[in-house]
């Protein structure tokens, strides 16, 4: 599709939303112990890898900062 | 010069869900048509703060800014990145979401908060509240582009508004289904 063609980070995304939404719904807003610490940090370092590299150099990377 | 419109939705669905339908609203965009003005969404940072339990988020929002071409050539494309901030806090049941543009942001400021509540009367619904706040900066010389897009994003934000309710309720249609199977 037109937007996520050309998208390399889309899986690494996707792993980590999906993470992220098991983890939100049935521990987080649940308060199971340990509700205060996320546990998808695998998943986040490889997204936020990708991420980083994809932004390196475009107009967007001196606007995030 | 300060603009602002409010608009209230109660979703007959609990906090917990709701809340969860919001973070899936800007996942797969690719399979969600109503949304096609949502070229991409990442998330940024994230932290839960250890002492109080607050899930804090921050999220680049790239939105397709259709206008006129002269205002293509001052931005450069026609793509507006924003800036979206959330606090979850899980104890009290409360999610507030400001999002500004950074995109033209030293001419013209729009701004949405949203605040997502259990129902004062009803425990079993959510209250969600949204507010545009637009400030425009004083260049005389750049004052009436400032009201036609002032009220361009006023026109989109309704419009967007309605398609974002549409996904929300699929949305906690479908986890209350989930639910109801003993999924999660």
């Amino acid at each position: 599709s037109r937007r996520s063609s050309g998208d390399p980070c889309k899986a690494a995304r996707s792993a980590y939303d999906r993470c992220f939404n098991r983890w939100y719904l049935e521990t987080y807003v649940k308060k199971m112990e340990p509700w205060k610490k996320e546990d998808c940090g695998a998943e986040w370092e490889e997204y936020q890898a990708c991420f980083t590299k994809r932004l390196e150099g475009t107009k967007i990377e001196q606007l995030v900062k | 010069m300060v603009r602002g419109y409010k608009q209230e939705h109660v979703y007959k669905h609990p906090w917990d869900r709701v809340t969860a339908a919001t973070w899936r609203k800007y996942q797969d965009l690719d399979n969600k048509p109503q949304l096609s003005h949502v070229l991409s969404v990442d998330t940024i940072a994230r932290r839960v703060d250890g002492a109080t339990g607050v899930l804090e988020s921050t999220r680049l929002v790239s939105v397709n800014a259709p206008c006129p071409w002269w205002l293509q050539r001052i931005i450069g494309d026609r793509v507006c990145h924003c800036i979206e901030r959330s606090s979850v806090d899980a104890a009290a049941q409360t999610m507030q979401i400001v999002t500004r543009n950074v995109t033209l942001k030293d001419f013209v400021e729009v701004e949405e908060k949203c605040w997502c509540s259990p129902h004062p009367q009803n425990p079993d619904w959510t209250l969600f509240r949204q507010e545009m706040n637009i400030r425009c900066s004083t260049l005389s010389a750049l004052a009436s582009l400032a009201e036609k897009i002032e009220q361009r994003c006023i026109e989109k934000f309704q419009q967007n508004s309605a398609k974002g309710r549409q996904v929300m309720e699929q949305l906690c249609a479908f986890l209350e289904k989930e639910s109801s199977l003993g999924g999660s």
